[in-house]
């Protein structure tokens, strides 16, 4: 039943009505070869970075890091241990110690580096010498001019102090900030009503004294 | 290497008698699988002819990762039924296979014509579009999962269980017509 099914479907194929035209598969094909003749298929142009696949990418950043690094690391190899790279040269000294194949060959590395140790001791001392007494020669070049320099200076600072008594004290000026408008016009109008209220208390004043009657002691007796 | 796979090359070459050789080796089938999803005989010749001339203009983007030419021709196929689909802006196949099988033939063309093929083919009018193009790619194409697969972006366990629920439907509407 379901193999009569599918061999019923796989027959449609062979309906007159589901399959091309004869006539219009050839003038269609001698339409396609025309146009496709006139115009190439799009070729992209392959780019320099189209080129490089992402392994590529990983082993160009690779070999920046090694070139950079081994030129640090080849840098280090002269390095003291006062000096920023001296880390590295050590780092790179136990490296070759890891990976070194034989006992023989670690223990050769490993005379080296001492004696690397040896000779750096020697010629940081020797450095050390060597700054002490640039360092001394450079205090004893300072000390000498200093004391002129010492005397010339107060001269100076004496001169100075003259010059300042000399000059009259000027008062300080305090600097005038420009008034703003609107509160010039409220103090205007504050100090008005100031003015006409001292006025009303004077007039009121004046009226009381008026309106009470004079008071005179002398009048006054007592009488007990 | 395959007749096709060499025609492939030498089209890339710019060669456009080879790319002649490869429209004659598939325009038969693109053109039954578009027909049969159109079911429109001038529009399926005009979506055959510009598929033929897409493939030509895409020809050296084409590289063979996994995808054979003859499905990457049946993808560009189906997107061009797509596009069809969306600018005509067509209710839905299912409307349009229901147009064609009310057309009815007579008893008399029917017998002619092979009745059980006929009405096997208005069943399959009748499918969803995916179901649709399972059944052709599947059964009338006769492709394997796989390269149904590429065709369609879907994996081939998912190709496996469309096609079992596309025949179930179509036998349901089958029996729905003999009724």
């Amino acid at each position: 039943m379901k193999n009569n099914f599918e061999n019923l479907l796989k027959e449609i194929k062979n309906l007159d009505e589901v399959n091309i035209d004869p006539e219009f598969k050839h003038s269609a094909k001698v339409r396609l070869i025309n146009t496709i003749s006139n115009k190439s298929p799009i070729v992209k142009r392959p780019t320099f970075f189209m080129n490089i696949k992402p392994v590529g990418y990983v082993f160009a950043a690779l070999g920046t890091v090694f070139i950079l690094g081994g030129g640090t690391v080849f840098a280090s190899q002269s390095s003291l241990p006062n000096s920023p790279l001296y880390p590295i040269k050590i780092a790179s000294e136990k490296l070759m110690l890891n990976v070194a194949p034989t006992n023989e060959i670690k223990n050769q590395l490993k005379n080296e580096f001492s004696k690397r140790r040896i000779e750096e001791g020697t010629m940081d001392e020797a450095n050390a010498d060597s700054r002490d007494s640039s360092v001394n020669k450079d205090n004893q070049k300072l000390d000498t001019p200093h004391k002129k320099d010492d005397d010339t200076e107060n001269k100076k600072s004496i001169r100075l102090e003259d010059s300042f008594k000399a000059q009259p004290k000027q008062p300080k000026v305090k600097e005038e900030k420009p008034k703003d408008p609107i509160q010039d016009i409220l103090e205007d109008k504050v100090n008005g009503l100031k003015k006409e209220m001292k006025e009303e208390k004077r007039e009121e004043d004046k009226n009381e004294k008026s309106e009470l009657p004079s008071l005179d002691l002398n009048s006054f007796h007592i009488s007990l | 290497m395959s007749e096709l796979k060499e025609l492939v090359e030498r089209a890339k070459a710019g060669d456009a008698e080879a790319f002649g050789n490869i429209y004659e080796l598939l325009v038969d089938r693109v053109y039954r699988f578009i027909f049969l999803r159109t079911n429109n005989k001038e529009d399926a010749e005009d979506l055959t002819e510009q598929v033929f001339i897409k493939c030509w203009e895409n020809l050296k983007k084409y590289q063979e990762k996994g995808i054979i030419f003859e499905a990457y021709v049946f993808k560009v196929a189906r997107n061009q039924i797509i596009d069809y689909y969306r600018t005509k802006k067509k209710h839905s196949n299912i409307d349009e296979a229901l147009e064609i099988s009310d057309k009815g033939l007579s008893p008399e063309e029917q017998t002619e014509k092979n009745l059980a093929k006929e009405l096997v083919l208005n069943a399959l009018n009748s499918l969803p579009g995916s179901y649709k193009e399972i059944i052709i790619l599947k059964f009338i194409e006769e492709k394997d999962n796989t390269e149904i697969g590429q065709i369609l972006n879907k994996p081939t366990d998912q190709i496996r269980v469309l096609q079992s629920r596309a025949l179930k439907a179509l036998r349901k509407i089958l029996l729905n017509n003999e009724k």
